[in-house]
């Protein structure tokens, strides 16, 4: 009577994937999600309430550790999988499923997850090589619970706060700054309890919470000395673009400040997969205008779907992935003209959604066109809600022409995001936007800007965009 | 009561024998991928903080309201003009704030 067993192959069933999309791999990720809606799986948000990570696209250096990161947050049973080619997301997807319902293999995952805490830090087992749809990484014993990242924290004087001299700060901060992402995981347990002696001597009896210490304080717009926290909205992030970083300086929930990175060290090849008929075009291959335009609405659908993620509408976001692989998949003219054109009534009727929006991240026409921005953020030229109306005008203009077979003029290069014939791409100029726009935004409202922008962060490979921090 | 707790204690078993792993998880809250560099108990943003004051002098406002409604009746006009004038003034300081941008939102 196998009950436990039973219950984990019950519960393998339909398990809650955490899509993590690497950069350059659009492809992989649409792929991924509409099979996860066609198999009616749910998504997660964080690893926490995970039961797959399934991470799409090859190796990316600068992504290594923060999958770590997000493996230790994830409960057992739990597996993690990659797909380096779209055809591969269905049988990762069930060897996924394989995988979680084995109760063996999970037991002593979890067994192996637990000593290796409690047991002090261990050499990380073999890296499994990644091999296409094969599940890993749960065997691997992992070093340093998260404790480990605090005790450079733990330098800190008591939080006193403002009486640091400068150079100090600047020492610790980039200190713990460097800790937190880079350092290897395999420390001596001696090295750790030397820390802990260490960090309770200037505490005065009051421990730090989790090892961290307390947020600084800064000024604010009133003069007043509030405290600043340092939150990153990461990488590894729900309906968020791939391989963007933004590092955010916030006070209670309103940005201060908005850093932006990109995470690289990918060498695969440049450009978006959303502007691939253009380049093909380019480089001499005839293409229908028709094609160019299915890809574009596919494209602007996506990016729809991922605002109307972020805004909260689920259902208004779940049809315009659909409507997304349904142009993908290449459903004629007639049908998706219509379904187009009833989502889109649907969406630019509803009152809460422009009250939600208005006012939010106002780029007008000559700011935008002073940075650079071309495309449907230029033309919107206001708000959040200018710009995703804007979208949905131009994916019914776009729906209206997907049988037009004339081949693709070279030179009239209007991709989804902007002109793809100018000095640098497109999302280039959005990124070097991000930053002003979000000061002072709330948090909610900070997500949404940058969702009503969507950068493409494969737009900027080869070129890097280190210089558009705030 | 005791079925009650019988049933809760008969849940926690239960999840209990069912988990896989031994103990609990420990983690810190998930920012992206990167380790959090500071805890997040932080004070809130400070235009809480005014919203709170003004409800504190309106509330008190009110305190004197109570006993007021039960004597209006007595006392006539004057105690309408007294109440609307003590209602005068705390809006006056409103009004200052307002003007001295206290009272905007980000």
């Amino acid at each position: 009577m196998d009950l436990i067993g039973g219950l984990l192959r019950l519960a393998a069933t339909r398990p809650r994937v955490l899509v993590v999309p690497m950069p350059g791999a659009t492809a992989v990720r649409v792929a991924v999600e509409g099979e996860l809606r066609r198999r009616g799986w749910p998504t997660a948000a964080v690893p926490a309430e995970a039961g797959v990570l399934f991470v799409t696209g090859g190796e990316v250096p600068g992504f290594a550790e923060l999958l770590d990161e997000a493996e230790r947050g994830m409960i057992p049973p739990a597996c993690c999988v990659r797909a380096r080619r779209p055809g591969e997301a269905a049988e990762a997807l069930d060897a996924a499923r394989r995988h979680l319902a084995n109760l063996d293999v999970q037991r002593s995952a979890a067994r192996a997850r637990a000593d290796a805490r409690r047991g002090g830090p261990q050499d990380r087992g073999a890296q499994p090589a990644g091999g296409s749809g094969a599940p890993g990484g749960q065997d691997r014993p992992h070093g340093e619970p998260h404790q480990g990242h605090g005790e450079r924290g733990a330098h800190d004087p008591e939080q006193g706060g403002d009486q640091h001299q400068p150079a100090e700060d600047a020492g610790h901060h980039g200190h713990a700054q460097h800790g937190g992402t880079a350092h290897g995981h395999a420390r001596p347990p001696a090295q750790r309890g030397g820390h802990d002696g260490h960090g309770m001597h200037g505490m005065g009896g009051m421990g730090m919470p989790a090892g961290l210490p307390m947020a600084r304080r800064g000024e604010d717009r009133d003069g007043l000395r509030l405290d600043r926290l340092r939150l990153p909205l990461g990488p590894i992030l729900a309906d968020w673009p791939a391989g963007l970083l933004l590092r955010l300086t916030v006070q209670g929930d309103v940005v201060q400040r908005a850093d932006v990175e990109t995470v690289t060290g990918w060498d695969g090849e440049g450009g978006s997969w959303w502007t691939v008929p253009w380049w093909r075009a380019r480089s001499g291959e005839p293409v229908t205008v028709g094609e160019a335009v299915r890809r574009r609405a596919a494209a602007q659908m996506d990016s729809l779907g991922r605002f109307l993620a972020v805004a909260g509408w689920a259902d208004a976001a779940t049809t315009a992935r659909c409507l997304r692989d349904d142009l993908l998949a290449g459903t004629p003219q007639e049908v998706v003209r219509r379904r187009v054109g009833r989502f889109a009534h649907r969406v630019g009727r509803s009152w809460t959604l422009r009250w939600l929006t208005r006012g939010l991240g106002r780029l007008d026409a000559d700011t935008a066109a002073g940075a650079g921005v071309t495309g449907p953020a230029l033309r919107a030229g206001g708000d959040v809600t200018d710009r995703y109306r804007q979208w949905l005008a131009e994916v019914i203009e776009d729906v209206a022409g997907l049988d037009d077979g004339s081949p693709l003029d070279p030179t009239s290069a209007e991709g989804p995001r902007g002109r793809l014939d100018g000095r640098r791409p497109p999302s280039a100029a959005l990124v070097e936007v991000l930053p002003g726009l979000l000061a002072g935004a709330e948090l909610a409202g900070a997500r949404l800007i940058v969702a009503s922008l969507d950068p493409d962060v494969d737009e900027l490979i080869p070129q890097p965009v280190g210089s558009a921090g705030g | 009561m005791a079925l009650v707790m019988l049933v809760v204690g008969g849940v926690y078993g239960a999840a209990r024998l069912v988990a896989l792993a031994p103990r609990a998880l420990t983690a810190t809250s998930f920012t992206g991928g990167i380790a959090p560099l500071e805890h997040a108990v932080s004070r809130f943003h400070v235009r809480w903080y005014p919203v709170a004051m003004l409800f504190l002098a309106f509330d008190m406002e009110m305190i004197f309201m109570y006993p007021w409604t039960r004597v209006i009746s007595i006392m006539g006009v004057s105690a309408v003009v007294e109440m609307f004038t003590f209602l005068a003034v705390l809006l006056a300081g409103v009004a200052y704030a307002w003007r001295e941008g206290a009272l905007r939102w980000t």
